[in-house]
């Protein structure tokens, strides 16, 4: 009750208290959605553009990648395809055919990465027309590619012009293609973005000579599903066929990369949190320290040691309490809201070129917010433990003289 | 000109007068700003990372070249040419650069089964090497893994671990490399791999060859001549003005050269690491934003603790306006003590962090013990950052303490010294 | 001496006659040089005009692929393939002195080789464009030696060493063997630098067309690669036949 009224009359120093825990929860609930968005975004990226959830292929191809083994492939993708999606673990499954191209502009020579795609089944699986920004997709069986911003920009192409791309075929034989480009392409993955080309699966397999086969097949499972079960279990019937399937967290590469940037993430939380928390100790510190006279008043009204510190502590938790609360609301407020929009980054991306998708989409999860509460409020109290301690020691007497 | 300087030691006497208040103050700002400058160092850390392991395994600072190469690089010509390396590198060496020669080229390596797990061959990319000056300008040395790094004369290889790894490479395993002197001619290697090197670099990992450069000279025919010579340049510097600088001296020792920096022999690359940029400025915005929040509270604190002194001057009859001066110079010097603090408290763990690192490998759970990179993030050394965070600390504290004071200042004499 | 005696002695004579012209006559030939019978060896090879449809089998650790043409050549240097097997249905080669043009009948432009990319493998096969252009200048190119001669594949052959006279030719060390009967080459094999044996090329299945002889059959083996090798088969030989000259020309490839 005491530490009610006391919260009262320091109204100005109350208010400070309770703005100071506020921002600092809206924020460390904010700052968690950026970084558990940034998390989710690396793994979207890796499932949808790099390895699938679960990836289907033929054992030999990533020991000889270099090389670009369009023989060792998956034969007769349409009936992988079909096969995967008919299991009930299965979300959504893509073919794909990837290949090494070699284009020649303007008398330079460009590496790039042709992607020969089911553009249909793409758009459950990558959302790929939602990433045109210019343009239309390649119709089937038509020698037309979509393109990566990046690559379109260092080619120096825009839609609707052609270029002509050189690759070896499944017989080891050079081919070559001419692709109009009616579409641009923001792939999400900055190195893709600059390399990639997408052209539909029918016309890859009829220039690189495939036959009906793919290079892989990438399946999404089903939410809740034990990808490490399922991995074992189609393993043992693909094996048969000579063929494998391997989950994103088996493929050391990737793997590697994508704990390596969380473990990154995870510093970045820490170093939020420590701040954070030097704010609060700081505040309630400095608030208590400030009130010296109050102290020596409140003593020689007989209130002192143990009474004392439990009068700062209630106020110091109902004031982060009602901070924090306020302050999470205001924090998630604003990540649900960029969680739906997504952030744009590109206005802090002047200079930069836009190569890559600058949209971030924060996430928002129980666990920020409880985490930013509890914080706020557990610092602040034990924060208020020392000074309050040491004011207690104080003799009304000296407290009041000040 | 009096006036005002007794405005400041005013100020300056008020504030060591309440020293324990200054001192936190000046401590709740310094432990803001010293995080802010950590996280900088740490997020610049982190982009120089990803440059560095370009530059400092595959594409060095600074590459001067024959001046046809670069339209042709994907081929490797040795035909493209810098005439008498050992001239331009002495050039070099007077200005202050360090440089080492390197002829790179295509080919093919054959390996058959017995020893070798499998018959096959890789097209891998040759980089033929001076042993003892390399080391000035590449860290590749610091990355054998296994068996030992090239002598002069020897006729052996080292390898990536990826290449090693997907071959089932073993030291002593022999190899014939299949290439073509520099004029065309048909010619093949019998080497052993005498090493195995593990970098951060991926793609050196997976597609390098190295050897030593006097070998390669008789069996290419080369005559001295090489294609590459790669200096050391601080990826913190001005790489394309320096390029330019170098291009124009050397024009007097042999023409047709070209000299690029590490932006355009890795512009491949570097795709990867802009893609970061972004992200960091946020996660920059939103520590400032906390460390701002730190600051200003307590400045606030402050302010309003002292209404009843601030009453009192007036009443003693200053003018509202010195009052406010007097204030807001404190605020000032207390922000620059934060600030100085703050810089000075970041030191030892900026430093630390700079040349040491966080060790961050024991928190990874790494699937194969190829880690692509050291393992270890790095800071660095900002200056930018850190001058902007003491203004910042000033700033911050005399603009926070405005609002108050002037309210303050407004408020009837009498209320302010009812404070408390 | 009676008549009898005199007419033994001049037929002896004669017969010494006889038998030192024709032994002159073979002596004469067994003293050609190296660089003669190169120069039959690249005329034996070249021809005003020449038409054939050639399979080429490509075998190696995959398996065997083939693909079918129609070659055209003319004189030295100028030669227009095309293929008609189904996977590589309507890619063209034209080939002159110095330079290569590919078509791939699914790009819109013309694919122009010359340098370094002419060292590249032509179909997957163990022949590259080098290869194909500029073989018949081996007087030119080569120091030529005689050595013992030989019998390669029940065929009497002259031996010839080769070596490279200038550093920027392809193989530095050649070997050949020639039949002694016609001329044709039956056995080549490519060095490095080094000595290292490169390819082997195996000749065989000799036609007469026209009057004019010529291998149907050559194998081409990697010998670094175990395991790959490249098998050509002509059929249909034509020799000396008119072929318009605008088949020799950029325009052909393109329609």
């Amino acid at each position: 009750m005491m530490a009610w009224r006391n919260i009262h009359r320091n109204g100005h120093r109350s208010l400070l208290s309770l703005t100071a825990m506020a921002v600092v929860s809206a924020v460390l609930v904010f700052g968690f959605s950026v970084l558990a968005g940034m998390k989710a975004e690396l793994v979207y990226n890796v499932q949808t553009f790099t390895y699938g959830e679960i990836k289907i292929n033929n054992p030999e191809f990533e020991k000889n990648q270099i090389l670009n083994p369009m023989h060792l492939n998956v034969p007769d993708g349409e009936a992988m395809v079909e096969w995967a999606e008919g299991q009930p673990e299965t979300e959504c499954a893509v073919p794909r055919i990837l290949f090494g191209g070699l284009i020649e502009r303007n008398g330079k020579r460009f590496q790039s990465q042709g992607w020969g795609v089911d553009f249909a089944r793409e758009e459950k699986y990558s959302k790929v027309s939602g990433m045109l920004t210019e343009g239309r997709l390649p119709a089937n069986g038509e020698r037309e590619a979509v393109m990566g911003a990046g690559l379109a920009k260092k080619l120096g192409i825009s839609v609707g012009d052609k270029f002509s791309v050189m690759s070896m075929t499944k017989n080891r034989s050079p081919n070559k293609i001419t692709l109009k480009v009616v579409g641009l392409l923001d792939i999400p993955v900055a190195t893709l973005s600059s390399l990639v080309f997408m052209t539909s699966l029918e016309k890859a397999q009829g220039f690189l000579q495939m036959e009906g086969a793919v290079i892989e097949v990438l399946v999404k499972a089903k939410r809740g599903t034990d990808i490490a079960a399922l991995t074992a279990k189609w393993n043992g019937i693909l094996a048969s066929q000579g063929l494998k399937a391997a989950n994103w967290t088996e493929a050391s590469f990737v793997y590697t990369m994508v704990q390596y940037m969380n473990v990154i993430i995870n510093i970045i939380g820490a170093m939020f949190v420590m701040l954070g928390s030097a704010v609060i100790i700081n505040t309630t510190m400095m608030v208590i320290f400030e009130r010296r006279i109050e102290i020596g008043t409140l003593g020689a009204l007989g209130m002192y040691g143990r009474e004392l510190i439990v009068l700062f502590l209630l106020e110091a938790l109902f004031l982060s309490a009602i901070g924090a609360v306020g302050g999470s609301a205001v924090g998630s407020i604003v990540a649900a809201i960029f969680g739906h929009y997504g952030m744009d980054l590109s206005a802090l991306m002047r200079g930069i070129n836009l190569e890559f998708p600058a949209k971030l989409y924060p996430v928002l999860s129980l666990q920020s917010v409880a985490s930013a509460l509890a914080m706020t409020i557990a610092l602040s109290g034990l924060a208020s433990l020392l000074p309050s301690s040491m004011a207690a020691r104080i003799q009304p007497v000296d407290a009041l003289r000040n | 000109m009096n006036h005002a300087l007794m405005l400041a030691s005013l100020a300056l006497k008020n504030l060591t007068r309440h020293k324990r208040r200054t001192i936190i103050t000046a401590t709740a700002l310094a432990m803001g700003l010293g995080m802010f400058i950590l996280f900088d160092s740490l997020l610049t850390g982190l982009e120089n990372d990803g440059v560095r392991t370009m530059i400092w395994y595959d594409t060095a600072g600074l590459q001067v070249q024959n001046a046809a190469y670069w339209g042709d690089k994907d081929l490797m010509p040795l035909d493209a040419y810098i005439s008498n390396p050992e001239a331009v590198i002495a050039r070099l060496k007077e200005k202050g650069y360090e440089a080492t020669p390197r002829a790179v080229f295509s080919g093919e390596m054959i390996v058959n089964k017995d020893p070798w797990p499998e018959s096959g061959s890789v097209r891998a990319r040759f980089f033929a090497i001076d042993s003892s000056r390399d080391a000035r300008v590449f860290k590749l040395t610091e990355c054998i893994q296994q068996g030992h790094w090239l002598t002069p004369g020897e006729e052996g290889i080292v390898i990536g671990a990826q290449m090693a790894k997907d071959l089932g490479a073993e030291i002593g395993f022999p190899v014939t490399i299949v290439t073509r002197t520099r004029d065309g001619a048909y010619q093949t290697m019998d080497f052993t791999v005498t090493g195995i090197i593990n970098t951060p670099n991926a793609a050196v990992n997976r597609l390098n060859v190295y050897m030593d450069l006097g070998v390669a000279n008789d069996y290419l025919e080369l005559e001295g001549t090489v294609n590459q010579v790669a200096i050391a340049f601080d990826e913190e510097r001005d790489a394309a003005g320096e390029a330019r600088k170098i291009a124009k001296d050397l024009e007097t020792v042999e023409p047709n050269l070209t000299v690029l920096p590490w932006k355009i022999t890795g512009e491949d690359f570097l795709a990867f690491v802009q893609s970061r940029q972004g992200l960091s400025k946020i996660l920059l915005l939103l520590v400032f934003i906390i460390a701002a929040v730190g600051v200003s509270n307590t400045m606030l604190l402050t302010i309003l603790e002292r209404r009843r002194e601030i009453g009192m001057l007036r009443a003693q009859g200053m003018q509202d306006s010195e009052v406010m001066i007097c204030l807001l110079v404190e605020a000032g010097l207390i922000g620059l003590l934060g600030g100085i603090l703050g810089l000075l408290i970041s030191l030892p763990f900026n430093v630390n962090l700079i040349n040491t690192g966080l060790n961050v490998s024991g928190l990874m759970n790494s699937v194969g013990a190829d880690l692509p990179f050291t393992g270890r993030l790095r800071g660095a050394w900002h200056s930018q950052t850190m001058i902007f965070s003491v203004l910042m600390g000033i700033a911050l504290s005399v603009a926070v303490s405005v609002f108050p004071v002037r309210r303050s200042t407004e408020m009837q004499i009498t209320d302010c010294l009812r404070q408390n | 001496m009676n008549m009898k005696s005199l007419i033994i002695r001049i037929r002896n004579c004669l017969a010494v006659a006889v038998f030192a012209v024709i032994g002159a006559a073979t002596a004469g030939a067994q003293s050609l040089s190296a660089d003669e019978i190169l120069s039959r060896l690249d005329k034996g090879q070249t021809f005003d005009t020449m038409k054939s449809l050639g399979t080429m089998s490509i075998a190696d650790s995959l398996g065997i692929r083939k693909t079918e043409f129609i070659n055209n050549a003319r004189g030295k240097d100028d030669s227009f393939m095309e293929f008609t097997s189904a996977a590589e249905k309507g890619q063209k080669i034209l080939r002159n002195s110095k330079e290569l043009y590919l078509f791939f009948p699914e790009s819109e432009e013309i694919t122009r080789l010359q340098g370094a990319a002419l060292r590249q493998n032509m179909a997957g096969s163990d022949i590259s464009y080098e290869d194909l252009t500029g073989n018949r200048n081996r007087k030119d190119n080569y120091t030529a030696t005689l050595a013992e001669g030989e019998t390669i594949d029940g065929r009497a052959c002259f031996h010839i060493l080769l070596e490279a006279n200038k550093k920027n030719i392809a193989y530095p060390k050649q070997e050949i063997w020639v039949d002694k009967s016609n001329y044709l080459p039956v056995l080549i094999k490519n060095y490095a630098l080094s000595g290292k044996e490169l390819k082997e090329i195996r000749f065989s299945d000799v036609v007469t067309v026209s009057g004019f002889p010529f291998s149907s059959h050559l194998v081409v083996e990697d010998k670094l690669k175990k395991g790959t090798r490249t098998e050509l088969q002509f059929k249909n030989i034509e020799i000396n036949i008119p072929i318009p000259a605008k088949t020799f020309t950029l325009e052909n490839l393109s329609w």
